[in-house]
């Protein structure tokens, strides 16, 4: 249809952009009061605000002393859990407490209730961060009074390192006694190991003394020995025995058996002279039974059977000395490696304490020298690299980002509402939205000029925008004097507020 | 009847009232009740001082693009929309009566009336009559500089023929009716079965004359209504961010069995048409006018 061929170029997207400025247009009393209200808001707010000046401090932290000293002998908590106690250290009550009565702070509280309240409101407000890559930490603290916030930084600061100053040294006169105190121990111990060696020694001396080859040696001459003997007693005992048979009564029996036996060769038995020498024989014995123990004590009251006995008995007793000395030697035998490996495991552990022993001793040295150290003041391992100075200018409230941030949401709400208000409102707006109903558009006729109106309204909105342009230009003065820091009007408004309690009084 | 006669009553005497002294005679033949023809050349030549005066004073009126500033870019989208309704009009014999009208207050249709028929009476083979049928809040006559003298309601009441109020405009071929005195009954007024009689005596006394009847807005008035179902046509008017779009779907509800011709979208603002266009009309009009 030729009737519908009107463009329109708010459709276009590049006209997006003309059709919120005709947006804007439209409602530009409505847009430039609510911008510039919001961001005089902003600039009263941000003068309204209690400004608040922040202290800070930065400390370097060096190595413990006790931690150097007893390095690979005892085990010692790290750099970051000591890091991590500072600030545990530095919130506490006791540090806190000793700040409030160092600034005095505590004057005008009345009891403990409140000294409590105190230190849980300053524990809230000062910030301790830690930077452990760099082994520093920084103590801030934020108050509207800035030279307190500067005592109170510093104060902390100086209490603490104090108070660690006084417990390093605490620490290493506690390392070098504690040192000694160890030195002292495995004193102790390195002589009751040298006293068990020695008492083990005395203990079993034969035998760590006796050579092993050497007692070999002993029992095999004394079983070669008792061999020996065995061989002389046998040999008596032999003679013993000839001695005994030797009475009147058993060599005719020994004859007369002699006579049977070589009568049995002959004859047999019934043979009339066997029997004949059978009952001899028979008489013998009995005679022997009868009268054999006068034989016998005969005998042993001879000098030779009394020598032979003595002779026998002497040798017995030799191989039994022998024999005691072979089980002994036997016994030394299997004790020899025993009390070698006792004998070595005490000198071992003597060795080991020695070694700590000595350690100890080296450290002790040192520990000496740094103990010296510290007294003089020569190893600090705090040091102040940034003292608090008093904060010129405050840290909160941060005017002009909350400037800005006035300007910015000014812009956006009041964009925002004119934006709201037209997509709310249902009236027709372009010539799109006839094309819905299906009525063909004749004709789009623009707005007929009233030259005397039309220069009304742009006088109008000439004032409008001029308004909100002065608006916004004594906002940015305001930005561009916080931004250079130039405080015209905190001074203004402590004159003035003087002013009025002047009035007042 | 009582009713119209007590309207009738009034209306006389706000006449009598409100009567110029220039134009003294126009009373008289009214009253003597002449004969229709000649009272109304009467009143034209009578008139005709008066229009010369009014012309004048019109050539002054900004709203009369059409006449006034006939190379603006209102003025050639008016004579778009006298074009476009013309083919419009023609294509099925001729439809010469074109309602204005729109679905609220002050859209613009006595604007859009007054200029469409500015531009049609200057074609040469076009006579238009203009009807103001806004009797509650007539303003065509102001846009004419014109006065709001004997108009449609007084010959609905009296009876008379219309041409007893046209006047001429001097504005080309443009008669124009103004809406009369003002009267309690509009409504049944409009829609009275002398109203259809007028409308169609005023179709067909010329065959080739437009008669643009400027109306009421439809949504609060019944008015409209019953006229776009009497007129030939109904050019819609809409007026940038004023009518909702559920006011446009009743209005176009409302005028339901009338035939509507299409929409003119009034007040539009500089980002709805082309800006090269209005760029480019700006030069033009500077060059021309230099």
């Amino acid at each position: 249809m030729a009737d519908n061929k009107y463009d329109i170029a708010g459709q276009d997207a590049s006209f997006d952009a003309m059709r919120y400025l005709r947006m804007v247009g439209e409602r530009k009393t409505l847009f430039v009061s609510i911008a510039l209200l919001i961001m005089f808001a902003a600039v009263v707010i941000s003068y309204m605000l209690p400004r608040k000046y922040e202290a800070r401090s930065i400390v370097f932290i060096e190595q413990n002393v006790i931690s150097d000293l007893v390095k690979g002998i005892a085990v010692t908590p790290s750099m970051d859990t000591k890091i991590k106690a500072i600030k545990v250290t530095m919130l506490s009550r006791n540090m806190l407490s000793q700040v409030i009565k160092a600034l005095d702070l505590d004057v005008s509280l009345k009891n403990n209730i409140s000294l409590d309240e105190m230190i849980k409101s300053l524990r809230g407000r000062i910030a301790i961060g830690l930077d452990e890559k760099r082994g520093v930490f920084d103590i801030r603290f934020a108050d509207s009074n800035p030279v307190l916030a500067r005592d109170v930084v510093n104060t902390l600061t100086r209490v603490y390192i104090e108070e660690s100053v006084s417990t390093k040294r605490k620490e290493s006169f506690e390392a070098t006694r504690f040192l000694a105190d160890q030195i002292d121990v495995f004193k102790k111990r390195i002589d009751e190991a040298r006293k068990e060696i020695e008492d083990f020694n005395i203990a079993s001396g034969k035998v760590l003394a006796s050579n092993e080859y050497v007692v070999r040696n002993q029992i095999e001459k004394a079983q070669e020995q008792i061999k020996e003997i065995q061989i002389q007693i046998n040999a008596l005992e032999a003679s013993r025995k000839v001695l005994l048979s030797n009475s009147p009564a058993r060599a005719r029996l020994r004859e007369q058996e002699q006579v049977r036996n070589q009568m049995l060769a002959r004859y047999t038995e019934s043979h009339p002279r066997v029997k004949q020498l059978e009952s001899a024989i028979a008489e013998t014995r009995r005679q022997i039974r009868e009268e054999g123990n006068d034989e016998l004590s005969i005998i042993y009251s001879s000098p030779e059977y009394q020598n032979v006995k003595v002779h026998i008995q002497a040798l017995e007793t030799q191989k039994k000395n022998l024999e005691e000395d072979i089980a002994q030697n036997k016994a030394i035998l299997d004790q020899i490696p025993r009390a070698q490996a006792q004998l070595q495991e005490l000198k071992r552990k003597e060795q080991n304490e020695v070694i700590i022993y000595e350690k100890l001793v080296s450290r002790y040295g040192q520990s000496e020298v740094s103990k010296e150290m510290e007294l003089q003041d020569k190893a600090v391992s705090f040091r102040v690299l940034d003292p608090a100075v008093i904060p010129t200018i405050p840290s909160s409230p941060n005017r002009p980002l909350i400037m800005l941030a006035g300007i910015a949401i000014g812009f956006g709400v009041a964009f925002g509402v004119v934006f709201l208000l037209d997509i709310i409102d249902p009236s027709i707006k372009n010539v799109d939205d006839l094309r819905e109903f299906g009525i063909p558009v004749l004709a789009v006729i623009p707005k007929l000029k009233n030259v005397e109106e039309e220069r009304k309204a742009s006088r109008r909105s000439l004032r409008i925008y001029l308004i909100g342009a002065v608006g916004l230009l004594i906002v940015l003065a305001f930005l561009g004097m916080e931004f250079l820091g130039i405080g015209l009007v905190d001074k203004v408004i402590e004159k003035s507020m003087a002013v009025v309690r002047q009035w007042r009084m | 009847m009582s009713r119209i006669e007590d309207a009738l009553k009034k209306a006389s005497e706000k006449r009598s009232e409100s009567l110029r002294p220039e134009p003294a005679g126009t009373a008289g033949p009214v009253e003597k009740g002449n004969a229709f023809a000649d009272s109304a050349q009467v009143s034209f030549q009578e008139t005709a001082a008066m229009q010369t005066e009014a012309f004048e004073r019109a050539r002054g009126q900004r709203m009369l693009v059409s006449m006034n500033e006939p190379v603006s870019l209102a003025a050639e989208e008016f004579r778009k929309l006298k074009q476009s309704l013309v083919r419009k009009t023609k294509r099925s014999g001729f439809q010469n009566t074109l309602l204005v009208t729109s679905g609220t207050v002050g859209e613009g249709k006595s604007v859009t009336a007054v200029n469409l028929a500015i531009s049609l009476a200057q074609e040469f083979d076009h006579t238009v009559l203009l009807v103001d049928a806004d009797i509650r809040s007539p303003s065509c006559h102001e846009l004419l500089c014109m006065e709001n003298g004997y108009g449609l309601s007084d010959c609905l009441i009296e009876g008379a023929p219309i041409s007893k109020g046209m006047v001429k405009t001097g504005i080309g071929k443009l008669s124009f009716l103004s809406a009369g005195s003002p009267v309690p009954n509009v409504g049944e007024l409009l829609a009275s079965k002398r109203m259809q009689e007028t409308l169609a005596e005023m179709k067909n006394r010329y065959a080739d004359r437009y008669i643009i009847i400027d109306s009421p807005p439809v949504l609060p008035f019944a008015e409209s209504r019953n006229l776009s179902r009497m007129a030939d046509g109904v050019v819609l008017v809409i007026k940038e961010g004023q009518a909702s779009q559920a006011d446009l779907r009743d209005t176009i509800e409302a005028l339901q069995g009338s035939n509507i011709l299409g929409a003119v979208y009034t007040q539009a603002s500089r980002a709805t048409r082309g800006l090269s266009a209005e760029a480019y009309m700006k030069y033009k009009y500077y060059h021309h006018a230099r």
